[in-house]
């Protein structure tokens, strides 16, 4: 092999990298002889770390979400039940829900912003740089700020207050009604940035002719991105709205805890605080181990499933 | 062919997607420019104006936090943390991804769907039986307890893109250097690392982001003051000084200053090895 075709294989074969080590289309076995001592001493360590961390307490959590949180008893589904008749958990898994509104939202931003940007529009580069900057925020910088921003009186209802929308300004975070949806705004601020720079990096891989023939055909800009664009990137469209799904329900801990505490009330209540506030503000281990036993079985059951598909499609 | 195509949509639609591109760009910069501006203010000179170029800026925000020993102790702990985690974590999971990319062994690929499996797990899942373990091995409360529970949780997700690196290197460069007689450990630390530098650098970039912007682990595992991350401190910082609102944005900005720098630094990288340089 040349090098310049190595080189150009290498860059053809890294393209789909955030689709993941997924597509086996290129993957290689140099050596096909078992090499199971060498490769014992390549895993030892993250055998040993990913153990720790997760093989062993995804058992024991299991293990004390069957036990009396006090005596440590076997009670079977007891815990279960508790934590479903507590309604604090119904709210949470309401919000949840609620926050599932975020994932339309940015996904179709995200696109319309990359398509915008992929048309060279001037200064694309800089748009690009500056729209990506929430992306690097940490959330709790985000959520301070915001929560400052959202304030009675905060720069949103002073704005508002200067547009003489007044009838609007109210305290967004501190009202039962709005808190959940200011929380979702500032999530979509956050987490959008990723979906924008992600699908306008596949864009660039999208052959040219395909734009080529639509505008011949008389296509429109929403109908090139419709019927162009949206169907080309399907693969990579659905693992953005995975990251996204999983983020809305297992990964929104920060903003909570720094913008609402759950409150007021419940009404920003969502799973993981729930867990976080039953078992290290309550000492209530019980709920909290019942509640963290489910996230893990659904979640290690619906991978472990894709995953298998995967493996036997040879494409993992 | 770019002008091509910036043109093709006529007058309205250039103006519109500028509008756009102007809009989404406004609403990402606000609340930074709301930040930056105020911690150059004094307490009165934000409740004049909060939106207002600081009119006469002041370093005194900057001033009393980085004379705060407290401050600067969050500081050096967030540093530490980050760095030995990433550190250990990417060594690791770089040895992992290697065997699973490039060797043959029994048990392969279940293994390997055990390890991706956990990629989704949330760290909120795992939290009390970590505490647990934690306090009956002494290890809560030290650096180096939350150093091996961040390498290990950053572990499923580096592995597996790792992998998919080590899998797309041309495979003649493998087999050359066996026949020079290169074992695994020489392929390994000669081929495989130096040739996967993007994709490394890309992972180490996107775990430091996340060790740093870590919250949960941080406040539930290392809760006495003097082991306190910046993000932690900050946030119950907030409590303690919630009327001095310059006081916090300055905070704030000291503790967005390093990743910003390594943005800046890691842009290119950044933002093509985050699509494995799909761009020219």
């Amino acid at each position: 092999m040349t090098p310049a075709t190595s080189t150009a294989n290498t860059t053809q074969a890294r393209r789909s990298d955030i689709g993941g080590g997924g597509d086996g289309t290129v993957a290689r076995r140099p050596h096909r002889r078992r090499d199971g001592r060498a490769a014992a001493g390549f895993l030892i360590l993250a055998i040993l770390l990913v153990g720790f961390v997760f093989f062993y307490p995804i058992v024991a959590v299991i293990l004390t979400s069957l036990q009396d949180p006090r005596s440590g008893a076997f009670v079977g589904m007891t815990n279960y039940g508790a934590l479903f008749a507590d309604e604090i958990f119904q709210d949470a898994v309401r919000n949840n829900l609620k926050l599932l509104v975020v994932l339309p939202v940015v996904v179709a931003l995200a696109l319309v912003l990359a398509q915008v940007l992929f048309d060279r529009i001037r200064g694309w580069r800089l748009y690009r740089a500056l729209i990506f900057l929430p992306y690097i925020v940490p959330v709790v910088v985000a959520a301070l700020v915001f929560g400052q921003i959202l304030q009675q009186n905060g720069l949103v209802n002073e704005v508002l207050r200067f547009l003489h929308l007044d009838f609007l300004a109210h305290d967004w975070l501190g009202d039962p009604t709005t808190a959940i949806w200011s929380l979702a705004g500032v999530v979509v601020w956050r987490e959008l940035a990723f979906g924008v720079v992600l699908f306008l990096a596949r864009m660039t891989q999208l052959p040219l002719d395909l734009y080529d023939a639509a505008r011949v055909d008389g296509a429109n800009w929403w109908q090139r991105l419709r019927h162009v664009t949206v169907p080309q990137m399907s693969t990579i469209i659905a693992f953005y709205c995975g990251i996204v799904l999983i983020a809305l329900l297992s990964w929104v801990f920060n903003y909570v805890l720094v913008l609402t505490r759950g409150g007021p009330g419940t009404s920003t209540y969502v799973i993981e605080y729930y867990v976080y506030s039953r078992a290290f503000q309550y000492g209530d281990f019980g709920n909290a181990a019942a509640l963290s036993s489910i996230m893990l079985v659904v979640i290690l059951a619906a991978m472990g499933t894709y995953l298998t598909v995967l493996g036997k499609r040879g494409v993992l | 062919m770019s002008s091509v195509r910036a043109h093709s949509d006529g007058a309205v639609g250039a103006v519109s997607k500028h509008g756009l591109a102007i809009l989404a760009t406004l609403a990402a910069l606000v609340p930074l420019y709301f930040m930056l501006s105020t911690s150059f203010k004094t307490e009165v000179g934000y409740a004049e104006n909060q939106l207002s170029l600081p009119l006469s800026p002041t370093l005194e925000n900057f001033q009393s936090l980085l004379g705060n020993p407290q401050f600067l102790t969050w500081i050096r702990n967030s540093f530490i943390l980050t760095i030995c985690s990433v550190a250990i974590g990417l060594t690791v999971a770089s040895l992992a991804a290697y065997a699973f990319a490039c060797m043959d062994f029994r048990g392969r690929q279940p293994l390997f769907i055990a390890f991706v499996a956990l990629l989704g797990v949330p760290s909120v899942a795992l939290i009390i039986p970590l505490f647990r373990v934690m306090v009956r091995t002494h290890l809560i409360n030290t650096l180096q307890g939350a150093v091996l529970v961040y390498a290990g949780l950053m572990i499923p997700y580096t592995t597996y893109f790792l992998t998919g690196f080590f899998r797309r290197l041309p495979v003649s460069l493998f087999e050359a250097a066996r026949l020079d007689g290169c074992g695994h450990w020489g392929i390994f630390r000669r081929i495989a690392v130096p040739l996967s530098r993007p994709g490394l650098v890309t992972l180490g970039i996107v775990n430091t982001l996340w060790v740093w912007n870590e919250l949960l682990i941080a406040i539930v595992f290392l809760q006495r003051s003097d082991k306190r991350t910046l993000m932690a401190g900050l946030t119950l910082f907030q409590g303690e000084f919630a009327s001095n609102i310059p006081a916090i944005m300055a905070g704030l900005t000291i503790a967005v200053l390093p990743m910003f720098v390594l943005y800046l630094s890691g842009l290119r990288f950044f933002l093509n090895g985050l699509t494995g340089g799909s761009e020219k």
